[in-house]
């Protein structure tokens, strides 16, 4: 059935979208207050140290420096997400080349920039450890001797060196599944360090009130989560800490992470003054909080007839030097290792692992985009060894609906087989290449929206013009224009009769904030909840002033109308309310939403031409199917799907921080190369006839899935394009070419 | 960022003596697409720029079938590649400026900036130096001229002394049945720094069929843009056949000497060389012939 709805499904542009390009968004680094001071922190140039003495005598003596702080200057008090590992400045060692071992607050940048300049540290240097690996042996050096006492360390301890979480899923019986398999494969895949490359760096700015107060603004999507993680490691309660909404100019889950807000409260308190921090990108690219390089080791056990019997994974992620910046200490996603597969027997073990390498966070599907690369690749391995088509073998053995997908979940009408179909058919799966070295890969992953809480309110004033009042920052994703409509529909008014509101932590109890695909759905339904609560008393209002009873009474196109026929505008019934109030009439609802029932699949197809002189790949289309819900906005819908192909494609292709010995390498947007317009393919995006979803009028999330198979379907497409498997990635000219070198024998 | 002296000077004169006044001290600007990211990221510093836009010679294109094509220092890229006269004699030239950067870079980046900043992958060397190209520079001492290719001494590094300014550069006219190509390899498709970039010319008999004069030069290999004069020198006289272009190929490989880093090993960057002389010169070859 198709509803027939007014404003959701349009192509609404974004309400913000104005004051973005006009310049009148604020932004954190935009704030500016009375008074205020520019911090800037000394970094460890060495991956692993002992810090001997800090002498910062000649820095403070500088004209305009307000004040400088160490490690021993504050207290002893490690902050993190939920593993609290991670200390505000390095006291007695440095763990990262990067690391903050000292801060300075000065009347402006170039001041602190001078101040750090005459900062002296004694350093003596410590075996370093970088390779996960090698870092789980037992000849590594220990990097956090202190684990055992860390607030928020999953129990049990892992007994491994180095290891701060260790997962396990399981399903059947491992053993008896590869006992029982004809045909055992098993390959090992390498992943990236990977930025988010966001547009605008980690920003914020503190300010204590004379009555201990502390204002703070900070481009962190997550305000009420930051509010918690800062209440613990400065021990004040959590009413005595605001943090103010500011537009956030990109996410892609690096702004989940407090960043420099601990440390920023402490210059504040030396200096009594505000401080603002600003990192440049060198800081971003240095010490932000990328996406966890991945080894992946895979073995599969087969049915001689092609059907997957047991999936053994391992994966191995590098956190750097601390667990701090992940919400849950270890990658969810790392479940992904069976995909979308009917697999009776299924063991899966992930480790979270401390090396002297920049600490790594959250980035779009955490874990996913890696183990969905190791996993399609390792699809098409075996079914090359077996000589199955590609696409064939996947759909002997894609989940059915009805069916538990490898980690034992079961969701509702389970469409991944239509999903790889469509992608398989648009893309002219069986259709002759053009001409040798062109390649055509197939990849599919799942994204269930994520859970949460959120808090809406919906005003009416008495012209009729709503609006929605949240705690829910803009992160550039469209989605207050996607909430705007979700109340228009349900108030029957003009989406331009709507506004939003972004109100502070005072405001509202509590709100997850964007993440995890789940704004859509866990703002959406308080928004929607509100809208509908507000609509309730409207109409209760509208059946009193037209003599009639509430339940005759509907809401349609603007206009109540009662059953025998008299009619009242809404505007004026609002007016009238407003009226006889004396304020805004307003409607509520605080919604959790409960784990959502539907995932979302998406298969792609990549077209690639590689060039056997040089080892360029050219992805020349990429073909996009997505199981969808109702699309509320096909603009804001399409954006996310076309910027998470984009950002897969760079992860595929080019993207890398490189390091050596710890040390990034590429510490700017011209040696981190993130995709240009000339880099970006034909898109085809298929979307499935919408079939449901938790989210407000049957829709679903959207922001992750495009962005899982991309790595997959290229490097699948190679693959075929050159006929050897690229295992490791970015996927390269020169690695491209040593596999087609490797291959010439 | 310091404070720094910012001049526009009107006159070549004026340009020189404002330069000749700081000495070390003073910068000349062009597009700044390269020194403007240098002074804001402290890898170079200057008391005075003296900003060469409003300087008439340094400005101009001018082409001559005689004389050949000059073009002023500070002429930016867009205007190089639009200009019909450069457009029609010179198409690889019009490689090198038409890949520079992007749009918006092309709108100020100059070919003098590129040649002045000498960095060892700028892209427009290579094929100033298969063309023959001819710096034209002036000082407090009056004028001079230095071949293009031995122009630069190692990276950031060449001839010019405290004082000087280039002026422009010339490139002879092309000679009958001539053609000339640059590619460079990059990881993406723009806004990069090139891994290996090659820029070959060749002047064919007649018949098309023979080499009469190839000249070959690369950047990325080395600490300076390179001129292949043996890979070239061995063409001449040759039939036109894969054999000869890959042995040439072989010989600029040969004086090749990249160094790994994060763009790229060395043996990467001396399998480019062969790849894009092989292809560079292929495609020169069809511009003499007229094919293309
Ligand atoms: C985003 C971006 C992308 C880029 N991509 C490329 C690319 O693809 N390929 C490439 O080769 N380069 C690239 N560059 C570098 C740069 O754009 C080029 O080298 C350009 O040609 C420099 O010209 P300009 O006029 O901007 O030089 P400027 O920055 O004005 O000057 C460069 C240097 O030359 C000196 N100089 C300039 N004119 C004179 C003169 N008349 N006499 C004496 N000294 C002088 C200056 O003092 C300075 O040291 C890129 C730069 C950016 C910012």
């Amino acid at each position: 059935m198709v509803a027939a709805y007014s404003v959701v499904g349009q192509p609404v542009v974004r309400g913000e979208g104005a004051d973005k390009v006009s310049g009148q968004a604020i932004y954190t680094s935009d704030i500016t207050l009375p008074g205020m001071l520019w911090g800037q922190v000394l970094r460890s140039p060495f991956p692993h140290a002992r810090i001997v003495s800090i002498d910062t005598s000649r820095a403070a003596q500088l004209p305009g420096v307000h004040a400088v702080i160490t490690g021993q200057d504050i207290p002893d008090r490690r902050v993190g997400r939920l593993l609290r590992d991670c200390p505000v400045l390095a006291r007695d060692k440095v763990l990262f080349v990067g690391e903050k071992v000292a801060a300075v607050a000065a009347t402006d940048p170039d001041v602190a920039e001078e101040a750090l300049l005459l900062i002296d540290v004694e350093y003596e240097e410590l075996p370093a450890v970088f390779d996960p690996l090698e870092a789980m042996t037992d000849a590594a050096p220990t990097l956090h001797e202190n684990l055992a006492s860390y607030p928020g360390l999953p129990r049990p301890m892992s007994p491994v060196n180095n290891v701060f979480a260790h997962n396990v899923w399981d399903k059947g019986e491992i053993e008896q599944g590869f006992a029982e398999s004809d045909l055992v494969f098993e390959h090992t895949f390498t992943t990236q360090l990977m930025h988010q490359a966001y547009l605008e760096p980690h920003a914020c700015v503190v300010d204590i009130d004379s009555d201990g107060r502390v204002q703070v603004w900070a481009n962190n999507k997550g305000p009420f989560m930051l509010r918690e993680q800062l209440a613990a490691v400065w021990e004040l309660p959590q009413e005595q800490i605001r943090i103010n909404p500011c537009s956030i100019g990109g996410d892609f889950g690096g702004k989940g992470s407090f960043m420099d807000v601990p440390l920023c409260y402490y210059l504040a308190q030396a200096a009594g003054r505000p401080v603002k921090m600003v990192m440049d990108y060198i800081q971003e690219l240095m010490a932000g909080n990328p996406r966890h390089p991945g080894l992946i080791t895979l073995k599969t056990g087969m049915k001689a007839d092609g059907r997957i019997w047991a999936r053994q994974a391992r994966t191995v992620f590098n956190s750097g030097a601390y667990g701090a910046f992940k919400p849950r200490v270890h990658l969810r996603g790392a479940d992904h290792s069976g995909g979308p597969y009917r697999i009776p027997h299924v063991h899966i073990d992930s480790y979270m692992v401390y090396t002297n390498n920049i600490p790594c966070g959250h980035m779009r599907a955490p874990a996913k985009p890696q183990v969905t690369f190791a996993v399609e690749s390792h699809m098409d391995l075996i079914a090359r060894a077996m000589g199955l088509d590609p696409y064939e073998f996947r759909m002997l053995n894609v989940l059915q609906d009805g069916d538990a997908n490898p980690v034992g979940e079961e969701w509702l009408n389970i469409r991944a087989g239509d999903a790889l179909r469509q992608a398989a058919e648009t893309a002219g799966w069986y259709q002759p290449k053009a001409k040798p070295y062109t390649g055509r890969g197939i990849s599919i992953s799942d994204q269930p929206p994520g859970s949460g809480q959120s808090a809406a309110e919906v005003q009416i004033d008495a012209d009729g013009k709503a609006t929605l009042l949240m705690s829910l920052w803009d992160t550039g994703t469209g989605a207050h224009t996607v909430l705007r409509q979700v109340v228009a529909e349900t108030l029957t008014l003009p989406v331009e009769d709507v506004g939003v509101v972004i109100q502070d932590t005072d405001a509202v109890a509590f709100e997850s904030g964007p993440g995890g695909s789940r704004v859509t759905y866990t703002s959406g339904q308080s928004a929607l909840g509100a809208a509908e609560d507000l609509r309730e008393q409207l109409t209760v209002l509208a059946a009193e002033y037209l003599g009639g009873a509430a339940d005759s009474v509907t809401l349609q196109a603007g206009q109540f109308q009662a059953g025998d026929g008299r009619a009242m505008q809404l505007k004026d019934v609002a007016a009238q309310a407003v009226a006889t109030l004396g304020e805004p009439l307003s409607g509520q609802k605080t919604y959790t939403a409960p784990p959502s029932e539907y995932t979302s699949y998406c298969a792609q197809v990549a077209e690639v031409e590689v060039d056997p002189e040089t080892g360029e790949v050219t992805v020349n289309k990429l073909v996009t199917a997505h199981d969808v819900g109702t699309v509320l906005n096909p603009l804001t819908h399409q954006g996310q799907i076309e910027g998470g192909v984009i950002q897969g494609l760079g992860y595929a292709l080019m993207e890398e921080m490189e390091t050596e010995e710890g040390r990034v390498s590429t510490l700017s947007l011209g040696d981190y190369k993130i995709p240009t317009i000339k880099d970006i393919p034909e898109l085809v995006t298929v979307l499935l006839e919408p079939a449901g979803g938790p989210a407000p009028f049957a829709s679903k999330g959207i922001g992750e899935s495009s962005n899982t198979p991309v790595a997959g379907a290229i490097a699948n497409a190679v693959y075929d394009a050159i006929g050897a498997p690229i295992t490791q990635l970015p996927i390269t000219a020169e690695r491209v070419l040593r596999a087609i070198r490797g291959k010439e024998g | 960022m310091e404070a720094i002296e910012y001049t526009t000077p009107k006159t070549l004169a004026e340009a020189v003596q404002a330069m000749a006044d700081k000495g070390d001290r003073a910068r000349a600007l062009a597009g700044g697409t390269d020194l403007l990211v240098q002074l804001r990221g402290g890898r170079r510093s200057a008391d005075l720029i003296v900003d060469v836009k409003d300087v008439p010679e340094l400005n101009q294109i001018s082409y001559d079938a005689q004389d050949g094509l000059t073009i002023g220092a500070a002429a930016p890229c867009y205007q190089i590649y639009q200009d019909p006269a450069v457009a029609a004699n010179y198409p690889g030239l019009v490689d090198s400026a038409s890949l520079i950067g992007s749009i918006q870079i092309q709108g100020r980046a100059s070919l003098g900036g590129n040649l002045c900043n000498s960095a060892p992958s700028a892209d427009a060397i290579p094929v100033m130096i298969a063309l023959g190209a001819v710096a034209n520079i002036a000082g407090p001492n009056g004028t001079r001229q230095v071949a293009v290719e031995d122009f630069c001494t190692g990276p950031g590094r060449n001839v010019l002394e405290s004082g000087e300014v280039l002026v422009s550069v010339t490139m002879p006219a092309p000679q009958a049945n001539s053609g000339a190509s640059y590619l460079r390899f990059i990881p993406r498709n723009e806004m990069d720094i090139a891994v290996a970039g090659v820029g070959s010319s060749v002047v064919l008999d007649a018949s098309g069929q023979n080499f009469v004069s190839a000249r070959i030069s690369l950047a990325s290999v080395a600490p300076t843009p390179v001129f292949c004069r043996e890979a070239g020198a061995s063409l001449s006289g040759k039939a036109v056949s894969d054999e000869a272009v890959e042995a040439a190929a072989q010989l600029a490989m040969a004086d090749a000497v990249p160094i790994n880093d994060m763009r790229g090993t060395v043996r990467q960057r001396i399998h480019l060389v062969g790849v894009l002389t092989r292809r560079t010169l292929n495609i020169a070859i069809q511009r003499a012939r007229g094919e293309e």
